[in-house]
C-alpha cells in the first residue's frame, strides 16, 4: 500500500459568500507524481496555497505526513517543501546564483552564510535547469523561461521532500518542458513527491502518476491517468469535446 | 562577502574621515584650513571653541542621521517592494513632525516631544499599510505617500498658525531641517537609538534579501514576512521619530544614498545596510558642509541641500521606473 503525504479531510475555502473549494477529502500519495488539472478558476492554485500553509482553509483538517498541517513549525515546513510559484518577481536586482541560494535558507543561519555543502547543492540545482552559464546575470536581464527556471532552481536547492509546482511549464519552451520533466522524474525517484498544477493534460496525461480533475471548488474525479482520462470525464471538466488518439506510448488528447 | 564587506569598510570610513575634516576645518573664522590647523596646535582658545563645541556636535550629528536616513530609506524600499519608498516621501517624517509640534505646543518636555514624534510616525505607517493600494502598484503608495505628506504638511501650518512668533521661527527653521543646534546631549541620545538599530538592521539583512521575493516564498523559506516587516518598520520609526524631533524632517537621504549603493555594491542587504550606513554618514556630512559653505551671509538648513539634490533624482528614477 502507497503511504500518504497529505490527507485532506472535507477542506473547504470561502471569501465571504464565494467559495472556492467545496468538500475537497483527498489522500495525496507519497513518492508519487499528482497532477492537479482543471478549468480557470477552479481552484488549482488556492489548493495548492492550502498544501503550503499559507491559506487556511474554512472547514475542514489536512494532515502532512500524519500531523496536523497548521502544527508544523514554520522552518520545518520549509525544509520539506518547496514551492515553485506561477507569479514571480522578476524586478530583483541580484544575481541568479544569490537567488537559488536562498533555497538553503531554511537549513542555514541567519546570516545566511553558505557551507561547502549548500555550494554544492546549489551548483547541482543550477546545473540541472541549465542556468550555470547565467549565474552572474541578474534576475532582471532574463527572459521569462529563464526566469521561471531560476525559481525552478531554488525549489530544488531546497531538497524538500515535497516539490509543489503552480504551472511550471507555463513559460518553458518545448525543450526546457522536456527538461523540467526529467528533473521532476529524478527527484521522484530520491523519493520526492511533486504535486503540480497544469493546463498541459497531454503532458500530465504521460508523466502523472495521479490526476486530480477540479471542477468549479469540486474534485471531480482522482485516480490513475489512464483510468480517469476519458472524453465523457474531460467533457464534464471543461464543458467542451475532446478527441482522444491513442498512440504506442502515451495517448494524444485534443479538444475539437 | 568579506571582501566586499572590507571594501565597504575601508572606502566608508575613508569617505566619513574626509566629511568630517572637511565639515571641522573649512571655513572656519574665515582662515583657510591651514591656518586653522595651525590655530587648534596653538591651543587659540577661538578656534578651540568653534571646532570642539560648534563644529564637532554638528559633524558628528551630520553622521548619525545621515546613517540613520539612509538605512531607514533601504528599509523601507526592502518592506514595501518599492525602488522610491522612503520615510519623508511616504509622510512618516510629516507623521512625526506633527506628533513633535503638537507636544511643543503643548509644553511637553524633550523626552515626551520624541515619544510624540514616534507616535505621529506609527500613526501615518498605520495609515499607509490601512489603505493597502501599495501592495499592488508603485504608484499608489507613492500618491498614498505625497497624499499623506499634503495633509501633514496643512496639519502642522495649522499648528503654526495656533503658537507664539518665538514658537514659530524656531518651529519654520527647525521644520526645514537644521543640523546646527546641535549638542553633545543630543548625539548621545540618538547615538544610543540609531547605532544599535542600523547594526539590527544590518544583522537581518539575508531575511530582508529574502522578502524581495515576495510574501508566498518568503513564507516558504521560513520567513514570516508580516513579522519581519512589522518589526523592521517599527525599529526605523523610532530612528524617524528621534532624528525628526533632533534636526527636523531632511528628505531625500533615504533615496538617493540606497539607489546610488545599490547600483555600486549591488541589492544583497547584507552589504547595503554597512554601505548606507557609512557612505549615508558621509553623505550627510558633506551635504551640511554646503549648506554651509554656499550662502554668502549665513548658512542654508541642510535640509535645502538635500532637497536640492534629492528632488531632481527622484524624477529621474521616476520617469527610468527604475
Amino acid at each position: 500500500m502507497t503511504n500518504i503525504c497529505y490527507n485532506l479531510n472535507r477542506i473547504c475555502l470561502a471569501y465571504g459568500k464565494n467559495r472556492i473549494l467545496n468538500d475537497i477529502s483527498v489522500s495525496l500519495p507519497q513518492e508519487k507524481f499528482t497532477a492537479i488539472v482543471g478549468e480557470n478558476g477552479s481552484g488549482k492554485s488556492t489548493l495548492l496555497q492550502i498544501l503550503l500553509n499559507q491559506l487556511k482553509a474554512s472547514t475542514g483538517d489536512i494532515n502532512f505526513y500524519e500531523k496536523d498541517l497548521s502544527l508544523w513549525n514554520r522552518k520545518k515546513l520549509a525544509q520539506q517543501i518547496a514551492y515553485v510559484p506561477q507569479n514571480f518577481p522578476r524586478d530583483i536586482q541580484l544575481s541568479v546564483e544569490e537567488i537559488v541560494s536562498f533555497g538553503r535558507t531554511p537549513w542555514n543561519n541567519a546570516f545566511g552564510f553558505l557551507s561547502s555543502k549548500d555550494k554544492e547543492i546549489i551548483h547541482v540545482a543550477l546545473e540541472k535547469t541549465g542556468l550555470i552559464k547565467l549565474k552572474n546575470k541578474k534576475l532582471t536581464e532574463l527572459s521569462g523561461g529563464e526566469a521561471q527556471r531560476v525559481f525552478i532552481a531554488r525549489a530544488l536547492a531546497q531538497t524538500p521532500c515535497v516539490l509543489l509546482l503552480d504551472e511550471p511549464t507555463a513559460q518553458l519552451d518545448y525543450k526546457h518542458q522536456a527538461m523540467l520533466m526529467h528533473i521532476l522524474l529524478q527527484e521522484l525517484e530520491k523519493k520526492t513527491t511533486v504535486v503540480m498544477v497544469s493546463h498541459d493534460i497531454n503532458l500530465m496525461a504521460q508523466y502523472a502518476d495521479y490526476i486530480l480533475l477540479l471542477k468549479k471548488g469540486n474534485i471531480l474525479d482522482f485516480g490513475e491517468p489512464q483510468k480517469i482520462l476519458s472524453k465523457e470525464k474531460l467533457k464534464e471538466l471543461y464543458d467542451c469535446d475532446f478527441t482522444i488518439k491513442e498512440q504506442q506510448l502515451s495517448p494524444i488528447i485534443l479538444p475539437l | 562577502m568579506f571582501r566586499s564587506l572590507l571594501k565597504i569598510g575601508i572606502f566608508g570610513i575613508l569617505f566619513c574621515s574626509i566629511a568630517m575634516f572637511l565639515g571641522l576645518f573649512l571655513d572656519v573664522d574665515n582662515q583657510t584650513i591651514s591656518e586653522t590647523i595651525n590655530l587648534l596646535k596653538q591651543r587659540d582658545m577661538l578656534t578651540e571653541t568653534i571646532i570642539y563645541q560648534i563644529r564637532l556636535p554638528r559633524v558628528l550629528l551630520a553622521l548619525l542621521v545621515g546613517a540613520s536616513l539612509s538605512v531607514g530609506g533601504a528599509t523601507f524600499q526592502a518592506v514595501f517592494k518599492n525602488p522610491l519608498a522612503e520615510p519623508y516621501i511616504l509622510g512618516i517624517s510629516g507623521g512625526a513632525s506633527v506628533g513633535m509640534i503638537l507636544g511643543i505646543l503643548m509644553g511637553l518636555s524633550p523626552l515626551y516631544l520624541d515619544i510624540y514624534a514616534f507616535i505621529g510616525s506609527i500613526v501615518t505607517l498605520l495609515l499607509i499599510l490601512s489603505l493597502g493600494k501599495w501592495r499592488y502598484n508603485m504608484e499608489s503608495l507613492l500618491l498614498t505617500g505625497v497624499m499623506i505628506s499634503a495633509f501633514s504638511s496643512a496639519l502642522i501650518l495649522f499648528l503654526m498658525s495656533l503658537s507664539d512668533a518665538n514658537q514659530l521661527f524656531s518651529i519654520m527653521y527647525w521644520f526645514m531641517g537644521d543640523l546646527s543646534s546641535a549638542s553633545m546631549q543630543d548625539i548621545k541620545l540618538l547615538a544610543c537609538f540609531i547605532l544599535p538599530i542600523c547594526l539590527i538592521v544590518w544583522l537581518l539583512g539575508y531575511k530582508m534579501n529574502i522578502l524581495l521575493l515576495g510574501n508566498d516564498l518568503a513564507k516558504n523559506s521560513g520567513i514570516s514576512p508580516t513579522r519581519l516587516a512589522i518589526f523592521l518598520l517599527t525599529i526605523i520609526s523610532i530612528t524617524v521619530a528621534v532624528t525628526v524631533t533632533t534636526v527636523g524632517a531632511i528628505g531625500f537621504v533615504g533615496l538617493v544614498v540606497p539607489q546610488a549603493l545599490r547600483r555600486i555594491f549591488g541589492a544583497d542587504h547584507r552589504k547595503l545596510i554597512p554601505a548606507c550606513t557609512l557612505f549615508g554618514a558621509a553623505y550627510l556630512a558633506f551635504c551640511d558642509v554646503l549648506s554651509r559653505s554656499i550662502p554668502i551671509y549665513g548658512e542654508l538648513p541642510t535640509g535645502v541641500i538635500t532637497g536640492l539634490i534629492g528632488a531632481p533624482f527622484f524624477i529621474v528614477l521616476l520617469r527610468k521606473k527604475i
